[in-house]
């Protein structure tokens, strides 16, 4: 099969010219961005840019109206449309955190992130090895093993959001997109979430997250996805994207931008009409 | 009374009797003094014979209303059908009533007094139950209304019929009623003539066997059977639990055939499959009995010496 | 909040006290009679008064109560599991008061009497035909809010329509006929019920209990399920059709029993971790033993008039339900 046109040879998951419309608002407008094996990308953007709905439509939750979505699948070459993949096959790869879902029951830890090997799980078939050993995996990078057994309804914010995290690594997915991952966590589960996110991009693994913190993105992110009223507006290394004209024309704000030896640092300074 | 008046009428060509014998007595005209007194005294005895047949045969109504389905059910049987001036609604319903296609045809009333008022009926017949309020008003309006009893026994029975008749003026053909049922009846009364007496059920809609103080009950009676039910200290309709009836093991299950129309679920207690494996013998009647009574009931004797014969 | 127990434990429980219970209920009844050398006999075909009884009365009313029992607390775990809501009931769906209104249609218009079969059938069609007015009113794919207001209205038209039959009853004896009926009973049912309610019963669980992954990662929400491989929509929609088919054959055969589908599942959550999946199974045997040892209770009393079933599981269900809205009350206060 010919790959699609524009794609990158080693692009995991591409959306091309993507339009979504609601209510006659439009809500994304040719959005095309590709994502890349070994790449924490950084979604970012005021309220209302559309990341949420980026990212759903990139999910397969949401079709779009018109452009495509992509995704390399084993065993092929090229990309394949997203809604052409079966649902399970399609869960083996990609996964998706959603904003701040409680769950609906107080269900133990353990079980909570066992939920995340559904799509891996045989019809009539209990737990298989390999399930109990991604459970376990998950457990422990997220730091979670002495929590397996409390109920998530007793978790503080940075435990839950850990602990949904956790269900999201058990699927063993190759990319992770996640919406608003860090949002009410203190600066301590900030960190660590963020950290933990990176290194599944190290591990080959592909991570498209949408953030508002901008200083956390700019450092950890090695490429950011800036938005704006549904349309990309800079794609790129965080010094190219954060550039004062961007912060002032999307955000409406002027900042503080440094490179240090651990990344990029960004302080919001003030509002700017 | 009849006997009064036919003694005053003779009383009076007696005294005239009298004057006149007492006038020609004083004048010396024997013939026509006789022929006088006889054209007096069989003048008399003319007059007294039409008043007395006046009295003793008053004037049927020819104009009746009814608002009772059973009384309906034997006016049909006993008067000619000219005669009805509004029946029951009822009647014309083939749920309700086994004469519903005969009436096809003949006003109806519904109860209400708006509807017999202006059909100016000689006579107003309602059952024990009916419709209070209406007769309450006809009876104001000064209309003649009469109520007839609901019959407990196969004595009411032929009571109400030979009552009904009296007022609308058929004896004949209500006493042809009565010695019909009189007649199954007897007959029923030889059927277990000698014999040990079966025990039975009258087992009716919804698990609810007839106890004492029913006609089901005199029937069984007079057929000389057992009456279980009774024996239980049930009187009239109560329902029995299904394990309880099997328990008591009746030798004979008397049931009534349901009109096509009869609801369901009531019926289905007949048709539990406990009742088919269980070890008696059914006896099927026609229904109507807990209805109207009067019409059915020779029938039913019938039916039930036949089946008990067997 | 949770209950240290192992679900095989809690499943063999379960199964214990159902298997005594159901001993209980084959020796309850008033005839006086030796239970178990009627059930022999029954077996071997012998035509004994015990036979009789414990075969064609007892025995088919106690497969029906562990059968309707299982099905309402099965259906009652799913609902909730699909609602993500302790509050819900399969009558949220309106699939019972629809099965009640075609079971009433065949009471009121005489049909019910040509053949045994026309009331049962009625209900079920009366059940899948609400399931259906549903989706037409909700849209096949809208959200479960949308699917609940549906399934509410249309709960409250056959409501409706039930109370227009009663008002225009032919006869007060036909009136009390819908009435009773309505109360719910398990008197008298026989094995022509039992092969209705069964073998729909039967479909439907299948139908359920194969959702019982899909209601489990529905706990994390629908986006996330739906990322998590389910097709959300047609899950769904199994699991709807299951609960009416197998509530409606169950609503054919004994009438309306309700709130076995509210207090079952309620009951056990804590012992089976919470888990919606597992709730369902482990439903289905509670509703299986309370609907059992309900009808042991019904026939304590005097036979002259019957206690309905639906009566005692309404006046076990309404205060607990009380107890369920006061306790969730206090903990969003």
């Amino acid at each position: 099969m010919n790959p699609l046109p524009g794609t990158q040879p080693n692009a995991q998951l591409s959306t091309e010219q993507v339009c979504l419309k609601r209510d006659g608002n439009s809500i994304l407008v040719d959005a095309s961005v590709q994502l890349h094996a070994g790449e924490f990308v950084g979604l970012i953007g005021p309220n209302g840019a559309g990341k949420s709905s980026l990212l759903r439509v990139m999910a397969g939750l949401q079709q779009p109206d018109t452009g495509t979505v992509s995704l390399a699948i084993a065993g092929e070459t090229s990309l394949q449309p997203l809604a052409k993949i079966p649902a399970r096959e399609r869960a083996q790869i990609l996964a998706y955190l959603p904003q701040q879902e409680t769950p609906a029951w107080p269900l133990q830890v353990e079980h909570l992130v066992g939920l995340g090997r559904a799509p891996w799980h045989k019809p009539m078939s209990g737990k298989s090895t390999r399930d109990k050993s991604a459970i376990e995996h998950a457990l422990q990078i997220t730091e979670l093993t002495d929590f397996r057994q409390r109920i998530v309804t007793t978790l503080s914010g940075g435990e839950l959001q850990r602990t949904l995290l956790a269900r999201v690594f058990a699927g063993e997915p190759k990319i992770i997109l996640a919406d608003e991952p860090i949002a009410a966590l203190d600066p301590y589960h900030q960190l660590h979430m963020m950290e933990l996110l990176a290194e599944h991009s190290q591990q080959g693994g592909t991570v498209f997250a949408a953030l508002h913190d901008l200083s956390l993105a700019a450092r950890f992110c090695s490429r950011l996805v800036l938005m704006h009223h549904g349309k990309m507006v800079a794609d790129g290394e965080p010094i190219q994207v954060l550039t004062t004209e961007n912060l002032q024309q999307v955000y409406g704000i002027s900042a503080y931008v440094d490179c240090r030896e651990d990344g990029v640092v960004i302080v919001p300074r003030k509002r700017v009409f | 009374m009849k006997l009064f008046a036919v003694f005053q009428l003779i009383d009076f060509p007696l005294a005239g009797f009298k004057s006149a014998l007492c006038e020609k007595v004083a004048s010396k005209k024997p013939i026509q003094f006789a022929m006088g007194f006889l054209l007096s005294i069989l003048s008399s005895l003319v007059y007294s014979q039409t008043t007395l047949t006046a009295l003793t045969t008053p004037i049927a109504p020819q104009r009746i209303a009814s608002l009772n389905i059973c009384i309906d059910q034997l006016l049909w049987e006993l008067v000619p059908h000219e005669r009805l001036v509004s029946i029951s609604y009822l009647t014309a319903d083939p749920i309700w009533s086994p004469i519903a296609e005969q009436v096809k045809g003949m006003p109806v009333n519904h109860g209400l007094a708006e509807e017999i008022v202006p059909l100016k009926p000689d006579v107003i017949f309602a059952g024990e139950f009916d419709a209070p309020t209406a007769i309450e008003l006809l009876k104001k309006l000064n209309l003649r209304v009469e109520r007839l009893p609901l019959p407990r026994t196969l004595g009411d029975i032929n009571t109400q019929i030979l009552q009904l008749a009296e007022l609308v003026g058929t004896n004949e053909k209500a006493q042809q009623m009565v010695n019909n049922i009189d007649r199954q009846v007897a007959a029923l009364q030889t059927v277990n003539n000698g014999k040990t007496p079966l025990t039975a059920f009258w087992y009716s809609a919804n698990g609810v066997v007839i106890g004492d103080g029913t006609l089901e009950h005199e029937l069984m009676q007079l057929a000389g059977l057992r009456n279980l039910a009774a024996e239980r200290g049930m009187f009239g309709f109560n329902q029995l639990d299904l394990e309880l009836l099997l328990s008591a093991k009746p030798q004979i299950l008397i049931v009534e055939r349901g009109s096509d129309d009869a609801y369901s679920l009531a019926r289905e207690y007949l048709s539990h499959p406990a009742l088919q494996h269980a070890d008696f013998n059914v006896v099927t009647l026609p229904a109507g009995l807990s209805g109207c009574a009067a019409t059915v009931i020779s029938d039913v004797a019938a039916q039930l010496k036949n089946s008990l014969a067997k | 909040m949770q209950t240290k127990i192992s679900f095989t434990t809690l499943t063999c429980l379960l199964v214990l006290a159902i298997a005594i219970a159901s001993v209980m209920a084959l020796n309850t009844g008033l005839a006086d009679i030796e239970v178990i050398k009627g059930l022999q006999d029954f077996l071997n075909g012998e035509q004994t008064l015990a036979a009789n009884v414990v075969g064609q009365i007892r025995l088919p009313r106690l497969i029906l109560a562990l059968v309707i029992g299982a099905t309402l607390g099965m259906s009652g775990a799913a609902m909730q599991g699909l609602l993500r809501n302790p509050l819900a009931d399969p009558g949220v769906l309106g699939v019972s008061s629809g099965a009640a209104f075609g079971a009433i249609c065949t009471l009121y218009f005489g049909v019910a009497a040509s053949a045994w079969y026309w009331l049962p059938g009625a209900a079920i069609v009366g059940a899948l035909f609400t399931l259906f007015m549903v989706y037409v009113l909700a849209g096949l794919h809208s959200s479960m809010l949308a699917l609940i207001l549906a399934g509410t209205a249309m709960s409250s038209i056959m409501v409706a329509l039930i109370a227009v039959t009663l008002n225009f009853a032919p006869s007060l004896y036909a009136m009390q006929e819908i009435v009773f009926w309505l109360l719910g009973s398990l008197a008298n049912r026989h094995f022509d019920h039992v092969s209705i309610a069964l073998p729909l019963a039967l479909i439907g669980w299948v139908m359920m209990l194969s959702r019982s992954r899909f209601l489990d990662a529905l706990s994390l929400g629908e986006d996330s399920a739906r990322s998590l491989g389910f097709n959300n929509h047609r899950e769904r929609g199994i699991l709807l059709l299951g609960i009416s088919i197998a509530v409606g054959a169950c609503v054919a055969v004994s009438g309306a029993i309700g709130f076995i589908g509210l207090v079952i599942p309620h009951l056990l959550r804590p012992f089976v971790g919470y888990r919606p999946g597992r709730l369902m199974l482990a439903s289905a045997l509670g509703g299986a033993l309370l609907l059992v040892l309900a009808d042991i209770l019904v026939r304590q009393f005097d036979s002259a008039r019957e206690l309905k079933i639906g009566v005692v599981t309404s006046l076990i269900g309404a205060p607990f339900f009380l107890l369920l809205i006061l306790k969730t009350r206090s903990r969003w206060a």
